[in-house]
């Protein structure tokens, strides 16, 4: 199985807080991957450095095989390591559309043209595009609708749909259910599942009935440190791990 | 689309023959107010659209005037060479200034904006044996258009300003809209997104600078040759501050709002100040009741009015704009307290 | 050499002046995050009002030291009240823009009442003669103008290191919201803020007129100068404004003493070198 990312003794200080400490792992391409821990544990701070969007203290990050520590964000994303935000994080004062319009004209390297305005008529294909994946994950009604203007939910769906249409290789979704009704959460886990196998995903999750049954693999972060990496029913009988979400009495009698 | 086809010819032909209607006083006007359309929609591409909210843009307005001024007097007169050598100075201004600035946010960008520009001020203020110092740059020779045919008077000097001014608002309508125009809006919007999308910002941010410093040159370059003079004052702080009120008054990030507000100032200067030597109370007063009332400004005004006509709509403008472009400002001054 | 300690003087009593000038924008700024552009037009006015009761009315300096900062307090405390209270859920910049606006209305109001000469105002008769220091000739106003700008200083320094009131805005500086949830009513604070700066303007107007003169557009000038004083020392410390006053006070005058082709592009280089190097400043604090 081919390593899609290899996170050597990753560690990352402000000052004297340590937020993540020494955590070393591969993930394979396609793995499902599930990233729990209390709050404060580090998780969206593991993604940022994944993502690039923060330096880490030490340690190293290699992307298939490539040494990807001091590359920008904005150039991992070119190449397929793609993030979505805990909170959303969108162009809230644009429509829909134009919020989806910029991440494919990016894709389509149509971004840097200036001469053409960008109607139906002299994108066909990008328009196209457009509608397709709105139509594809019901967000039709909602195209020239602003995003402030939609609920929560949308938004969030939006968020997804957004990281989804800059057709990532790694997906890194930063609790994509947060806040959301069953129905919806339902919705958002279908919306994953459809993606292709060679995705490798890996998702910051609370809600454990999410992790089980549709992760291959879950990771558990603790205080910054790395202290279980299995299957989900491995990691569910893990006493340490147990001890931490249950405290130490109640550890004993589950 | 036809619809603005067919305003956009009229405006155009009663441009053309207004000459033959009003006097040559309010001929100048026009010219002026089609200069310094120019310049703010230069300022509204960085503002407006990227939302970079500079005060050092007049540095490019002197660069253009200053470098054609210089070279129709030592070089030639071919109006051609003349402002493609302004327009070529305002541009490397843009790439140093651009490239130091936009490392910087918010309030700091702003600071840094008018350092350059004080700079460049300085520059043409001290440096008296090119520029002429304080004195300013004199005895400009008309520019000539092909060869032997000069723009000798005013009325020429209009058109050729009319025709400079009808391109530029082709070219900047396509911009605003383009796939390009939309990355700058994008920035404006939710810079951080816009990296996680897998856009260089900074590069995006590079290139907006580049347009708006190069185009803020060409209206330099035609004002020199309108005014026939330029002097340090024109290049000084408050001209930046000048050229943003008319942007903000005119309506931020809409292609006609800038122009609006260009008109708007030339008017209280020149029409205005005759009747009264007040006309910068009445600026400052109008500028206030706009950020308080009508932060959209008369773009806005105009649009909310006549929202049924007016069908295409790039950007709608709102407070929203203002808050956006402040945030780094706010986040910085919150780190700093 | 001799002129050597004449041109030191004149710097520190400029930075002194400037010290005074820019503290008062440098707070409004820190605590109400309003970068008060008419704060130049402010320290014109006080420059203006200063004229009138001594040159117009024949009223000795000292009545004009004393009254007009409180003028032009108040002024700036009725500015803050129906300008700038109503205004805040606007947001910073758009506050900016109301004190540009305003920059212009006081251009034109200016004009108005005082005419467009150019006016001088002499020092009091007490302070018009030259002291003799080091073997040069320096004129008494400057040696006093460095002797209150030490004392304000020093008051100053004190004021926001030891006292309450100084935990108040030091508090302020790093947390508004804070300090609000604190049970301090933070417009309350604001307004006493403005009104604060404001005296200092006017401070600074009638204590700068001597040297500096008095000339319509000269706000601007003086604005864009505190502006450089305020990105050199940084947000948030008395003392960064006095390292950065008197630095800028240096640099402005020995270069137009010994470059003055350069002297104008030196200082605002040093602005620019600033604020790419080190934008917190020298002594700002940053996260």
């Amino acid at each position: 199985m081919t390593t899609i990312l290899s996170i050597q003794h990753l560690s990352k200080h402000f000052g004297g807080l340590k937020v993540i400490e020494d955590i070393t792992l591969d993930v394979s391409v396609g793995e499902r991957v599930g990233l729990i821990g209390p709050n404060g544990a580090g998780k969206t701070t593991f993604f940022n450095m994944i993502a690039g969007d923060l330096n880490p203290t030490s340690g190293s990050i290699s992307y298939f095989e490539q040494d990807i520590t001091k590359v920008p964000n904005y150039k991992r994303t070119e190449n397929g390591i793609v993030r979505t935000f805990q909170k959303n994080n969108l162009m809230f004062g644009l429509t829909v559309r134009e919020n989806v319009l910029l991440v494919l004209q990016k894709m389509r390297n149509e971004h840097i043209q200036w001469w053409k305005k960008v109607t139906q008529r002299n994108y066909r294909a990008l328009h196209e595009e457009t509608e397709t994946l709105l139509q594809e994950w019901n967000l039709e009604m909602y195209s020239d609708t602003k995003v402030q203007e939609l609920s929560y939910g949308v938004q969030r769906q939006i968020e997804i749909v957004m990281a989804i249409a800059g057709k990532p290789k790694l997906l890194l979704l930063d609790e994509p259910t947060a806040g959301m009704s069953q129905v919806e959460t339902d919705q958002i886990i279908a919306l994953i599942n459809k993606l292709p196998k060679e995705v490798t995903i890996c998702m910051i999750e609370h809600d454990i009935d999410v992790l089980f049954g549709n992760m291959d693999r879950v990771i558990v972060l603790h205080s910054g440190k790395l202290i279980a990496d299995g299957t989900p029913e491995a990691v569910r009988e893990n006493e340490e791990v147990k001890e931490i979400y249950l405290g130490r009495e109640e550890a004993r009698y589950a | 689309m036809g619809k603005q086809w067919v305003k956009g010819s009229l405006l155009f032909f009663l441009m053309v023959a207004a000459p033959f209607f009003v006097s040559l006083y309010y001929v100048n006007i026009f010219t002026e107010i089609l200069i310094f359309g120019i310049f703010a929609i230069s300022l509204n591409i960085l503002v407006g659209q990227t939302g970079l909210v500079s005060l050092g843009h007049a540095a490019f307005f002197g660069a253009g005037a200053y470098a054609t001024g210089l070279a129709a007097t030592h070089l030639s007169t071919n109006v051609f060479l003349t402002i493609v050598i302004g327009m070529l100075l305002a541009f490397l201004l843009a790439i140093l200034i651009g490239f130091v600035s936009t490392k910087a946010h918010g309030f700091y960008f702003l600071m840094l904006t008018l350092a350059c520009s004080q700079m460049v001020y300085s520059i043409i203020y001290q440096w008296t044996d090119v520029t002429g110092g304080s004195n300013g740059l004199s005895g400009i020779p008309a520019p000539s258009l092909f060869g032997d045919f000069i723009l000798s008077n005013q009325v020429f000097i209009y058109y050729f300003t009319l025709v400079v001014f009808t391109i530029v608002i082709f070219a900047v309508n396509r911009l605003l809209q383009s796939p390009l125009g939309y990355v700058f809006i994008g920035i404006k919007e939710n810079e951080d997104r816009m990296k996680s999308i897998g856009y260089n910002t900074s590069l995006y941010k590079n290139i907006s600078f580049l347009i708006a410093g190069t185009l803020g040159g060409l209206a330099g370059s035609l004002y020199v040759f309108f005014n026939g003079f330029v002097a340090p004052t024109d290049v000084y702080w408050t001209v930046s501050g000048s050229v943003l009120i008319m942007v903000l008054v005119g309506g931020a990030g809409t292609l006609w709002g800038p122009v609006i507000g260009a008109a708007f100032i030339v008017v209280l200067e020149t029409i205005i100040s005759s009747y009264t030597e007040s006309w910068m109370m009445i600026i400052g007063t109008a500028f206030i009741l706009f950020t308080i009332f009508a932060p959209a400004g008369i773009a806005g005004l105009f649009s909310r009015l006549t929202r049924s006509i007016f069908k295409e709509k790039p950007h709608p403008v709102e407070k929203q704009y203002i808050e956006d472009a402040i945030k780094p400002m706010k986040r910085q001054s919150k780190i700093n307290g | 050499m001799d002129t050597l300690v004449l041109q030191l003087m004149n710097a520190l009593s400029y930075g002194f002046l400037l010290f005074i000038i820019t503290c008062g924008i440098s707070l409004v700024f820190g605590i109400l995050g309003v970068l008060n552009l008419a704060h130049g037009s402010l320290y014109l006015l006080g420059s203006y009002l200063g004229y009138s009761i001594v040159v117009k009315s024949g009223l000795p300096f000292w009545v004009a030291l004393l009254i007009v900062p409180f003028v032009i307090a108040i002024i700036g405390l009725i500015l803050e009240i129906i300008l700038l209270r109503p205004t805040y859920k606007l947001g910073h910049l758009s506050q900016v823009l109301l004190t540009f606006g305003l920059a212009y209305i006081f251009h034109d109001l200016f004009a108005m009442i005082w005419g467009k000469n150019i006016m001088t105002v002499t020092p009091p008769a007490f302070l018009s003669h030259s002291v003799e220091i080091m073997g040069n000739m320096i004129p008494s106003y400057r040696l006093a103008l460095i002797v209150v700008g030490i004392i304000i200083a020093a008051v100053l320094w004190y004021t926001q290191e030891k006292t309450k009131w100084g935990a108040v805005i030091r508090a302020g500086l790093s947390d508004k919201e804070m300090v609000g949830g604190l049970g301090v009513n933070i417009h309350l604070v604001f307004t006493l803020v403005f009104f604060f700066g404001s005296l200092l303007a006017g401070i600074g107007g009638v204590l700068g007129s001597p040297i500096l003169g008095v000339a319509p557009g000269m706000e601007f000038n003086i604005l864009i100068l505190s502006l450089v004083v305020l990105v050199v020392g940084g947000l948030g410390s008395v003392s960064g404004t006095i390292l950065a006053s008197l630095l800028v006070g240096m640099v402005e005058t020995f270069s137009r003493f010994y470059v003055p082709e350069l002297s104008l592009i030196i200082t605002f280089a040093l602005m620019a070198t600033v604020l790419i190097i080190r934008p917190q400043g020298l002594i700002g604090r940053r996260a």
